[in-house]
């Protein structure tokens, strides 16, 4: 069953992180066309025409954004992937460095901006390397500087290294950080168009998402438009991971393909003599899914969240995770509520003090030391949170919805496996060798 | 202006301005932790949320985050605002050591009042609350951890105020502290604010739980003696002594500030040492004796004296009352024009703050106001140095010293200028080396144990209450001066400043009839919390009470 590729196109290219490579492969042409014959305004628009959301998991359309955003500003490319399950920013950066960079510069000559930060992740230690020598390349055959090709477009980029918070994906706390302060989100308004960073606008963007721009412009915007859905055209690369024979990246045409479709026939399936037990669709802050609801597109429409659909899920971001019958799901939601735990920015009380209330109730629940009353009050505790599927939250950014919706999720799905571990005092699972968390586990920095 | 919709009553207010402070100007309570109006709104306690529209467009948002615009409704008494509201407090003692009974705050927690008046009857967190030893910030305030809700107000006055920035949150989700940088230290001189600007008691003065709970203590609304800003203050006292003194709000001058050296600089009170009884000298001795005899003595010795043959110097620490009458004295009994004014100057200028707080070099209270009713009543006020001048060469032969500021000490030419008077008389609070030099010692009072005005640098009238009786047989110096004047002949019959002050002039009785008293259960906070509590919407809480 062949994938549809555009992003994933020249990953197995060998040498395609030289810029030579790549310019023999048409890179950059999309970019030196719009550079010589095009006004930013109308790069803007063949942005618009293609349809292009958002692939960090926030899916609006990226032009409407666009169009709000003054000239001079500060472009923020957000690489900071850190969603449990997701893979794909780390692997375009590491394995087609000058396809994102490329994707940066047309989106820097739509929007006027002068200076690019690229924020990524300090984990991603290859990924920089390679975006570094990416970028003096660039600098170094003229796609940046002063003066780009003697268009007499200026365009500087930098890269800032994060400093290792998940928050800092969200599009307020990566501007903070990047400005030196703690990775801690604002209320929106102002919007960062308009108050952004050092007093200027900037405009926060998903690396993954630029990618997309070299082939937009290459193919057209009717051709892009052609792949996926009315809604939401183009492709997304799915990670999955997990107890399925065949993980990695698959890049598909949004609504092409069933879940279940991805997890058996590209996925291969659970492992022999291993059955289905559960899938989290779209990363970490996703509720997760029971083997017989997989048969839903793989399309945000679809979906409840973004989409409106129908299908009571969360499609978030592509990272799709597999478990078989070995995995304690009470372990499985500990494991993901310690992560979220350890990532609170720490600024808001619902989430700062909520995720780790949530996850001391759960571990208790996974030790064998459950009350009948546990799970009542920590799916009460987590709707006052954010109540499961509602744009509601009692927190100041999405953090909020990114642990809460994934453990009413869970006790939805298996509230018999949660009630057995209570009425057992002990894990059912005997199976489970999935990560224990231990006790002490605090992060202090 | 724009008109706006507050739990179905509609009224105008300013275009922009901040809803949470719109509506409890309005008497409508919001309930919040981290807003403080003097300081940037964060949004991160999440319990000021109130309903804003109706029907479809009808969302809970964070009243502090929120500006009054025409047509704006907000509802504050919705169920699910009640029941977000619960819930956010949930959330924030989830944080919080419950540890009341022994801490310093107790009694004028804000989050105590809010939890008892819009909290969950019974907690449901059965987890540890994680044990987290108190660090010294700084030489005066002490940090519980396990008390901290992370409001950020302390951090925000730190960069916005005090503009020292000494304070930063360290740390992530539950595990987020406040922490001093490095090789610094919370010392900046308005440090004392974060006190009251703290919420809970996660940041208060090291000793302060051994001093007496809140709703033990008695409250006076006065003015901060300290320099000639004049800052509003409220005396807290426990049995005739000062515990504590606390800012009041003050749009016009100190906000909701107060800095340190006012803040604790009352402690001279009771530090140093007081004259509390008359003192004529006998040989090298001096003795105590009534206040007859004492006043006779100065009547005497100064009626004596030939003319022109006076210095009189009064202090830029009396109040405007006793700058009258001393210029008086000056002007028509002893009819002396060697008269000069004891200011009282800290090296360096102007201390100036965010918000224009400013703390002033010149350390007594009324500079301005004794110049002015001196030159009222046609005296000039001379430089200090000519009156020594004049000392030393001998052409004085006898000086009343009004002496306000403590710990005043003298320099070795004001020490041989004295020398050479023959009859020195000394008003003051304290015994130093000029009261030990003096012929008679007449034992006044500090600001706060009289009654009196103060003009500060800008021209502001502003009454100064009595907190405490004097000490011993000490009188108030407007009293004192009054007593002199009735000796020497003039018809003074005054029983209180204020009778005084009709003979000065119309801002001094505006200023003297403000109403003055002593309240118990009024001694909540400072400055912002304070406000709150003045208008009802916060209380003090006595836990010896039964519940």
């Amino acid at each position: 069953m062949p994938e549809t590729r555009l992003l994933l196109a020249g990953i197995d290219i060998p040498d395609i992180e030289h810029i030579e490579t790549y310019i023999r492969g048409g890179g950059y042409a999309a970019f030196a066309e719009i550079l010589r014959e095009s006004t930013p305004e109308e790069v803007v628009e063949k942005v618009a025409d293609s349809g292009l959301r958002d692939r960090g998991g926030r899916w609006y359309l990226v032009a409407e954004r666009w169009h709000q955003m003054p000239k001079g500003g500060i472009l923020c490319v957000e690489a900071n992937e850190s969603e449990p399950g997701t893979f794909r920013d780390r692997k375009l950066i590491e394995r087609d460095p000058h396809q994102v960079l490329e994707g940066m510069l047309i989106a820097a000559f739509a929007l006027g901006v002068h200076e690019v930060f690229v924020y990524i992740r300090c984990e991603m230690v290859r990924g920089r390397q390679l975006l570094e020598e990416a970028v003096e390349q660039a600098y170094a055959h003229g796609w940046l500087g002063a003066d780009v090709l003697g268009s007499g477009f200026g365009l500087e980029v930098s890269i800032h290294p994060g400093a290792g918070a998940y928050i800092a994906g969200e599009e307020t706390a990566i501007l903070n950080s990047l400005a030196g302060h703690r990775a801690e989100p604002r209320a929106q308004p102002p919007f960062t168009w308009e108050q952004g960073v050092w007093g200027r606008p900037a405009l926060v963007e998903n690396i993954g998402t630029l990618a997309y721009l070299p082939h937009i412009l290459r193919r057209g915007s009717a051709a892009f438009r052609a792949l996926g859905t009315e809604r939401y055209p183009g492709t997304l690369v799915f990670c999955l991971s997990g107890h399925v024979r065949r993980p990695g990246l698959y890049e598909l045409a949004l609504g092409d393909v069933t879940l279940r479709e991805l997890v058996y026939d590209y996925g291969g399936g659970p492992r022999e003599g291993h059955e289905l037990k559960a899938v989290i669709p779209g990363g970490g802050s996703s509720p997760v899914l029971r083997p017989e609801q997989l048969d839903v597109r793989l399309s945000p429409e679809d979906w409840v969240v973004p989409g409106g659909g129908e299908f009571p899920g969360a499609f978030g971001t592509g990272g799709v995770i597999a478990m078989d019958e070995t995995t304690c799901m009470v372990d499985a939601a500990l494991n993901l509520l310690d992560f979220y735990a350890g990532e609170s920015c720490g600024k808001c009380p619902p989430c700062r003090q909520g995720s780790p209330w949530l996850r001391d109730i759960v571990r208790r629940i996974e030790e064998g030391n459950g009350r009948e009353e546990d799970l009542e009050l920590v799916y009460s505790v987590a709707e006052q949170v954010a109540p499961l599927l509602s744009e509601q939250r009692a927190t100041l950014c999405d953090f909020g919805q990114a642990f809460a919706w994934p453990l009413q999720g869970f006790i939805r799905a298996f509230a018999d496996e949660f009630e057995a571990h209570i009425r057992e005092g002990r894990c059912p699972i005997e199976t489970d060798y999935s990560i224990k968390v231990p006790e002490t586990v605090s992060v202090r920095f | 202006m724009a008109q706006i919709d507050l739990n179905g009553e509609c009224f105008e207010a300013p275009e922009g301005a901040n809803l949470l402070l719109t509506a409890h100007e309005r008497g409508v309570q919001i309930p919040h932790l981290c807003y403080h109006p003097g300081l940037s709104p964060p949004v991160n306690c999440r319990l000021c949320l109130v309903a804003v529209g109706v029907g479809e467009e009808r969302r809970l948002v964070p009243a502090c985050d929120l500006q009054v615009t025409e047509g704006l409704a907000v509802d504050t008494l919705a169920e699910d605002v009640i029941r977000k509201r619960e819930e956010a407090l949930e959330f924030l003692l989830v944080g919080h050591a419950l540890d009341c009974p022994v801490c310093a705050k107790s009694g004028e927690c804000e989050i105590q009042n809010y939890v008892f008046a819009h909290g969950r009857e019974q907690g449901r967190y059965t987890e540890k609350h994680p044990a987290r030893a108190k660090v010294d910030l700084g030489p005066r305030i002490q940090f519980h951890a396990d008390r901290c809700i992370g409001c950020t107000r302390c951090i925000r006055f730190c960069d916005e105020v005090s503009q020292s920035g000494e304070l930063a949150r360290v740390g992530r989700g539950a595990e987020a502290r406040i922490e001093v940088f490095p090789g610094r230290q919370l010392d900046n001189p308005l440090a004392g604010n974060l006190i009251d600007l703290c919420p809970v008691g996660a940041l208060v003065e090291k000793d302060a739980h051994l001093g007496p709970p809140v709703w033990q203590l008695e409250s006076v609304d006065s003015v901060c003696p300290g320099c000639s800003t004049g800052c509003n203050i409220r005396v807290d006292v426990q049995r005739e002594k000062i515990i504590r003194i606390k800012p009041r709000f003050n749009p016009e001058l100190n906000q909701y500030w107060l800095c340190d050296e006012g803040r604790y600089g009352w402690e001279y009170v009771a530090r140093e040492r007081r004259l509390d009884c008359p003192q004529i000298r006998r040989g090298e001795q001096l003795e105590k004796v009534s206040w007859e005899e004492a006043l006779a003595e100065v009547d005497e010795r100064l009626g004596r004296s030939a003319s022109g043959t006076i210095a009189a110097s009064f202090s830029a620490s009396a109040t405007n009352e006793e700058s009258f009458l001393f210029a008086s004295l000056a002007r028509d009994i002893w009819k002396t024009g060697w008269v000069s004014l004891r200011t009282c100057r800290a090296p360096g200028g102007d201390q100036i703050f965010g918000q224009h707080f400013i703390v002033r070099a010149d350390k007594a209270p009324n500079t301005r106001g004794a110049r002015e009713i001196a030159s009222e009543l046609g005296i000039e006020v001379l430089p200090e140095d000519r009156l020594w001048r004049e000392m030393a060469a001998g052409r004085i032969a006898a000086a009343f010293l009004l002496v306000g500021h403590p710990g005043a000490e003298i320099s070795d030419i004001e020490r041989q200028a004295l020398a050479q008077v023959d009859f020195l008389v000394v008003q003051s609070a304290f015994e130093s080396e000029l009261s030990r030099m003096a012929a008679v010692v007449l034992p006044g009072t500090t600001a706060f144990e009289k009654e009196g005005s103060f003009t500060n640098s800008d021209g502001l009238v502003q009454r100064s209450r009595r907190v405490l009786a004097p000490p011993g047989s000490a009188w108030p110096d407007w009293q004192i001066l009054a007593r002199l004047g009735k000796v020497a002949g003039l018809d003074w019959e005054y029983g209180h400043p204020l009778e005084i002050a009709m003979e000065v002039g119309r801002p001094y009785v505006a200023a003297m009839r403000e109403s003055a008293e002593r309240r118990s259960g009024q001694a909540y906070g400072g400055g912002w919390a304070t406000w709150l509590q003045r208008r009802g919407f916060i209380h003090v809480e006595d836990h010896t009470k039964e519940r």
